[in-house]
């Protein structure tokens, strides 16, 4: 008990900004197709948003249980605008928050599993691909209304362009490309990384056939079932939402035990010959990359359990199951990553390295 | 004697009776002989003892893993899982009725398969471990233009009181299989007695046991062990119909507990040890084949094995032919008309295209009946080729052809309705979709259209 709360409060000053997903250059899935999502299912349900009220939501945000990014700035700007008002009646800002709300901040305040009965919306599964955390769907169906915006500007812009370049004999495929269009893009961006750290030799199409059998062995299994202990991704939605969308059961278990930052070892700068620890943040891809080399690293590790050809992928989607249900060793890896961070937090403004920058 | 002259020449000094030798135990002494070995004569540098690195390294402790038991693994990967609790049910569809599959308008329409009837074709072991059973909350088949047409005629065997002899054959992945799976869903819902054989290879491959009938000529040989498991396969199946039939015959030679008035289920039960297998496996069939027995249908599946010569050998080590094999017989002439069934039936053999050999007069029979059925001109044998096989050609001359390509979009659609229903298939269900799946499979191989949107990366 004393370890975590020694964890909790070395915490306090780090200050933890995952990189914001910039929507407009984003490169994650160059256009999202204004036709279909990968979420929707057969009802093919409208995704336009409500137009109106997106600015008024983006204003509250204590309103309502938020992105984990914006309410940890939030909540770190009003800690230190705390601090030094109350300075004075000899209260460290630190202790202005305790352990409840440093959790609250860390995993965005939100209990492990949505409370509301359905599972994610598509706005919502879109904006956790391409940035790895689960907004409340006011706010992803207005990013994703930014986002058909100017992708619809663009096309409009491209459209004009078409018609002044004559000679074209049949003209040039008009954007947003509808889905599968683009031979290179024609699988889940998330599956499409996941599938490339797998392969073993060179053989995609062998890594393929591993994917879709991890997936097949996802939606056979029954619905995991949730450790207190672990918690996921804030807005995980209830677990038996999980088997049928394995490309959502997969995202949920990497994006959850991806490591936030990682420590880089500056060399000489530390002083004394010494290494400067420096905690880096990382982007999305990255975080998942890591996360999924430690799978990775547990899987090649254990023995199969059967015969035959299957037996990879089997293992993989085992721990991906294990991983969900908070029983795997990878949560330790990422724990040990994230005491590691906070350890070397001093060192991130530290002069040393202006100094070594300078030489 | 040459010898003994030979050797008081080699040897000159005379021969002493062993008896006379004194017979030495052990040294009389108290001290233990010394236990450690004498060390090896140093004969050069070679022989020195050498001096050996010393290793700091903590060695890594192994921890050992608790294997499976041998054939465990493989029970694992062949397992027959028919059901998912994930995949959501499908509501609306009818399940399976006694004439459902024979009426022409349940073609294009999916069907539930009754439980019971699930664990009986279990027991016949009629689904395989390559089938996407363990995607779906229950197993539905489609029935096909085909299935009602092959039902039709089991349903008008009945009436002419004749076997219906039937080769599925068609490509890779067409669905044969699961057309003797219907057929043999329509057969026990009928009640009539199913006997299926799940792999022709098992059979002819040399492993399973064998065992010579005497005074055969040539020799013909039993298969014991694999007639005992057939037989209680058999029985596990049709027990309620087995139960209900009366033996014709007087059998009490085979077993004491024959009695008069005992039942088809008692003969199937009667034989313990393989030994007494076959005699009763062959009893049971004469049983079926006489009048006033409940219908018979008999299945095989991998066609193309049981035509070949086999993998045993008889006793002058010659290679034997399948069709010595009693069991293989049996089949053949059921196939060939030689056995008739006069209480209806048919006699169903499916070939195989994932597991197979070419079999040149198979494929010269078959193409020539299929021909023969379509009214176009007959192919001819290639006057080069030898391995042509009569029996062959004998076995399959009275047999029907039936070819199962692609479904149509039609039934590919409601096919692809039932997996989206499951949610197996995550994206919008349109007639785009559908041709897309139906095109990438091959025009509506349903194994391919399984692979293209099932078994994918993309779904």
């Amino acid at each position: 008990m004393a370890s975590r709360v020694n964890i909790w409060g070395a915490c306090r000053s780090l200050a933890l900004r995952p990189r914001p997903a910039r929507i407009a250059a984003q490169s994650f899935r160059s256009q999202i197709s204004s036709t279909r999502f990968y979420a929707d299912d057969a009802t093919n349900k409208s995704s336009s948003p409500p137009s109106g009220n997106s600015s008024a939501s983006g204003s509250t945000p204590e309103s309502r249980p938020g992105n984990a990014n914006a309410r940890l700035t939030n909540e770190l700007a009003q800690d230190a605008s705390a601090g030094t008002v109350s300075s004075s009646s000899q209260a460290r800002p630190s202790d202005a928050l305790d352990d409840a709300a440093l959790e609250q901040i860390l995993y965005g305040g939100r209990p492990v599993t949505s409370q509301r009965e359905g599972g994610l919306t598509e706005a919502q599964e879109e904006a956790l691909y391409r940035e790895g955390v689960i907004p409340p769907p006011e706010e992803a169906e207005a990013v994703l209304a930014r986002s058909e915006a100017a992708a619809e500007s663009q096309s409009i812009v491209s459209i004009e362009t078409d018609v002044q370049k004559a000679g074209h004999k049949f003209g040039l495929p008009q954007k947003p490309y509808p889905e599968g269009f683009h031979v290179k893009k024609r699988y889940h961006p998330v599956l499409e990384q996941i599938t490339r750290l797998l392969m073993r030799h060179g053989e995609l199409s062998v890594a393929q056939r591993n994917m879709a059998t991890v997936m097949n062995y996802l939606r056979t299994a029954p619905a995991p079932i949730y450790s207190p202990k672990f918690p996921l991704l804030p807005g995980t939605p209830p677990a038996s939402h999980l088997p049928l969308n394995p490309v959502l059961y997969i995202t949920i278990a990497i994006d959850s035990v991806a490591p936030l930052l990682k420590v880089r070892n500056i060399a000489g700068a530390g002083g004394g010959g010494r290494a400067l620890e420096l905690p880096v943040p990382l982007a999305v891809r990255q975080r998942r990359r890591m996360a999924f080399q430690w799978i990775l690293d547990v899987i090649n590790k254990k023995p199969s359990k059967g015969s035959g050809r299957n037996q990879f992928a089997h293992r993989i989607a085992e721990e991906i199951i294990a991983v969900v249900e908070g029983r795997s060793s990878v949560w330790e890896k990422r724990k040990l990553v994230h005491k590691l961070g906070t350890a070397a937090r001093a060192n991130v403004g530290s002069n040393k390295l202006k100094a070594k920058k300078k030489k | 004697m040459a010898s003994i002259s030979l050797r008081s020449l080699v040897r000159p000094s005379l021969p002493v009776a062993p008896r006379i030798q004194p017979i030495i135990i052990a040294a009389f002494s108290t001290t233990s002989l010394v236990s450690a070995a004498a060390p090896p004569a140093i004969k050069n540098r070679k022989d020195l003892p050498k001096k050996t690195k010393k290793t700091y390294k903590k060695k890594q402790n192994i921890v050992p893993v608790k294997k499976p038991a041998p054939g465990e693994r493989k029970a694992f990967r062949k397992r027959i899982q028919l059901s998912n609790n994930s995949a959501l049910p499908v509501a609306g569809l009818d399940a399976l009725e006694a004439q459902t599959m024979a009426r022409p308008e349940s073609s294009g329409r999916m069907f539930a398969v009754p439980d019971e009837v699930v664990d009986q074709l279990r027991a016949l072991e009629a689904f395989k471990s390559t089938q996407t059973w363990n995607l779906f909350r229950k197993p539905h088949v489609l029935v096909r233009k085909e299935t009602v047409e092959l039902m039709g005629r089991l349903e008008a065997s009945l009436e002419k009181k004749e076997a219906f002899k039937c080769v599925l054959t068609g490509s890779r992945l067409s669905g044969k299989s699961l057309m003797l799976l219907q057929a043999m869903s329509y057969a026990l819902l009928n009640e009539w007695v199913v006997i299926h054989i799940p792999e022709g290879q098992d059979l002819t491959n040399g492993n399973t046991e064998y065992s010579p009938v005497p005074d055969t000529e040539p020799m013909q040989f039993t298969q014991p062990v694999y007639c005992l498991k057939l037989l209680q396969n058999i029985y596990k199946a049709n027990r309620a119909v087995l139960e209900k039939t009366p033996l014709k015959q007087d059998w009490s030679r085979l077993s004491a507990t024959l009695k008069p008035g005992s039942t088809l289920a008692d003969l199937a039960l009667s034989a313990k040890e393989s030994e007494f297998a076959w005699p009763t496996l062959s009893a049971l069939w004469t049983e079926l084949t006489q009048p006033g027995q409940p219908p018979v249908l008999l299945t095989l599946d991998g066609l193309a094995h049981i035509n070949k010569v086999s993998a045993y050998r008889d006793p002058a080590f010659n290679p034997v032919h399948a069709h010595e094999l009693l069991l293989v017989r049996t089949f053949v002439d059921a196939l060939s008309g030689k056995t008739k069934l006069p209480n209806g039936g048919a006699v169903i053999a499916a070939t195989s295209q994932n597991n197979t050999h070419f079999h040149p007069s198979q494929e010269l029979a078959l193409s020539q009946l299929e021909a023969g059925q379509a009214g176009k001109p007959v192919p001819k044998p290639d006057p080069y080729e030898r391995k042509y096989d009569d029996r062959v050609y004998d076995a399959l001359k009275n047999s029907t052809v039936m070819r199962l390509e692609g479904v149509s979009k039609e039934e590919a659609r409601v096919l692809m309705e039932y997996w989206g229903a499951s949610g197996m298939l995550r994206s919008v269900l349109d007639s785009r979709v559908v041709a897309e799946k139906w095109a990438l499979g091959g025009h509506g191989i349903v194994g391919e259209m399984e692979r293209a949107s099932l078994i994918t990366m993309r779904m």
